[in-house]
């Protein structure tokens, strides 16, 4: 800086602030009169006011006439270029995306299709395991009952093949094509009237399915009773008459281990004829009295957890008349089972 | 309107491009694309002033959302350039570094141009050729502040706002670059010999 001070010139901001007129009259004064006897501060000051004035007289070769217009056809093949959407290194996403969506939807459609070939070809091997709804069962004998002679309709497929052999049955000299479903229905309900009609009779000789075997335990009251599990003594079954004069018989066992089921008083309740073959949970207390009844099912005991959300819109309330059950009193609360015969 | 475009202001053009007045836009394009390729005819050199300017132009059109009109639009412009000139010469630096394998720092200017021969173009009185490959011998961040002070006349607080530098580094800056263009250009004006 002591030199800058001494030869103001060395400074490119000195000169610089010279060149622009921006030295203080003072500052200037002090320079002009170091200059006037500093032949290097004259020379320098001079280089610089020549270097700046042929750096500006040296003007670069001006643009070209169509530049101009060179770059607004630039700039409208750029904007043309940016105007589709989507389109990215030339590709039209929106068709792009669509050729994707396709593509995903021939594979899934194709395993798809390739799945239920699978299964067609093995459906012929895969036995058919025949369902029988119980409750057309359970209504029929009470049908029969109220003199109802014609048959309740099949659901299903086989209402309609059911109908149209009524109508065949009216031409001469037809005979109606054996149905298997309709022939083990009518062993059903034979056997469900035997039970209703004769409730201490023998069961039929030779039930055909595993279902008749369920209707024959119902129809053979004197049996041994072994549901209930663990501890359960079979309690005598005793006959109501059901509003329609139909004698139902309760089977009382316990289900907890306290022993045997203790003795049913008073007079048994009115149950409806459907309640056939159903069985309840009764919770009773100490007092003897029921103070709730839920559905009893085998299956459901056996994987309760699967078949609550079925239970609850298959399974009907439990009949209320079964809360006037009362037993004899005990020392602390029951669970038993009773089965409607 | 159309017809009313040279008539309009930069900041009226600005306004009217940015809502998808193309021809306002072409009309700001043709008004400024001589002091934009000045600008880069001294910055780069002239061989590559037209692309420069082309660049420029571009990146303004794309960046016309982001013009907030806090400063006029050739200050923008110039601002604009400035980025410009300085990825050229970054982009440059990092080619070199790669493929020569020089340390080349990122203000290091190009070098001359080959088979140029200064003296005898010198001799032929073509002293523009010489300044222009001189400028190339500044600082990449003086080379702008120079032009448009010394060139375009700009003020010192319109090249700040354009820059988005402080005044005082502005002319800090400028102060340099002429002192380094008198270094450069002095041994031309005193025996004639180019210094390149």
């Amino acid at each position: 800086m002591k030199t800058h001070s001494a030869h103001p010139a060395r400074s490119p901001e000195f000169l610089s602030r010279l060149h622009d007129g921006e030295l203080t009259p003072a500052e200037r004064a002090q320079f002009e009169a170091h200059r006037a006897h500093c032949a290097e501060c004259r020379r320098a000051a001079a280089e610089f006011e020549e270097a700046l004035s042929l750096y500006r007289s040296s003007s670069p070769t001006p643009a070209s006439p169509d530049l101009a217009a060179r770059i607004l056809r630039k700039l409208q093949a750029a904007n043309r270029r940016r105007d589709p959407f989507g389109v990215v290194f030339g590709i039209d996403l929106k068709w792009a995306g669509a050729f994707a969506a396709a593509l995903v939807a021939m594979i899934i459609g194709s395993s798809v299709v390739l799945r239920q070939q699978e299964r067609s070809a093995e459906a012929p091997s895969a036995t058919p395991i025949p369902v029988r709804l119980k409750s057309s069962a359970r209504q029929e004998p009470l049908q029969k009952s109220a003199g109802h002679a014609a048959p309740p309709a099949p659901a299903g497929p086989a209402e309609t093949k059911a109908k149209a052999n009524e109508k065949r049955e009216a031409l001469p000299g037809y005979a109606p094509e054996p149905e298997p479903a309709r022939e083990e229905e009518a062993a059903s309900r034979d056997l469900d009237a035997v039970a209703l009609e004769e409730p201490a009779a023998e069961p039929p000789p030779k039930p055909a399915a595993a279902d008749k075997k369920e209707a024959l335990a119902r129809a053979r009251p004197t049996a041994p009773e072994r549901a209930g599990g663990e501890g359960s003594v079979p309690a005598a079954p005793s006959a109501l008459a059901s509003a329609s004069g139909t004698v139902l018989r309760l089977k009382v066992t316990a289900l907890d281990s306290q022993g045997e089921a203790p003795e049913r008083l008073g007079t048994p309740p009115d149950l409806p004829p459907e309640e056939r073959g159903r069985a309840y949970e009764l919770f009773v207390d100490a007092g003897g009295r029921v103070f709730d009844v839920k559905p009893y099912s085998e299956r459901r005991k056996a994987r309760p957890e699967r078949q609550d959300a079925a239970r609850d819109v298959l399974e009907p309330a439990p009949p209320e008349a079964l809360k006037s059950l009362r037993f004899r009193p005990g020392d602390r609360p029951r669970k038993l089972l009773v089965r409607i015969q | 309107m159309y017809e009313a475009l040279p008539e309009f202001s930069d900041d009226r053009l600005i306004a009217l491009s940015r809502e998808g007045e193309e021809a306002a836009f072409g009309e700001f394009v043709r008004r400024h694309t001589p002091a934009v390729h000045r600008w880069m005819a001294r910055s780069v050199g002239i061989e590559e002033a037209d692309d420069m300017t082309q660049e420029v132009f571009l990146r303004a059109f794309r960046g016309l959302a982001r013009f907030r009109g806090d400063a006029p639009p050739r200050a923008w412009l110039a601002s604009i350039a400035d980025n410009a000139v300085k990825n050229l010469y970054r982009a440059k630096s990092r080619f070199r570094r790669i493929f020569a394998g020089s340390a080349v720092a990122g203000g290091e200017p190009d070098p001359p141009a080959p088979g140029a021969d200064p003296e005898a173009a010198a001799r032929a009185g073509e002293s523009r050729h010489f300044v222009t490959e001189a400028l190339k011998l500044l600082p990449v961040e003086f080379r702008m502040p120079v032009v448009l002070r010394d060139l375009e006349e700009w003020s010192y607080e319109e090249i700040a706002a354009s820059l988005a530098l402080p005044v005082g580094t502005v002319k800090s800056r400028i102060a340099r670059g002429r002192g380094q263009l008198k270094a450069i250009l002095s041994p031309l004006m005193a025996t004639g010999k180019s210094p390149l």
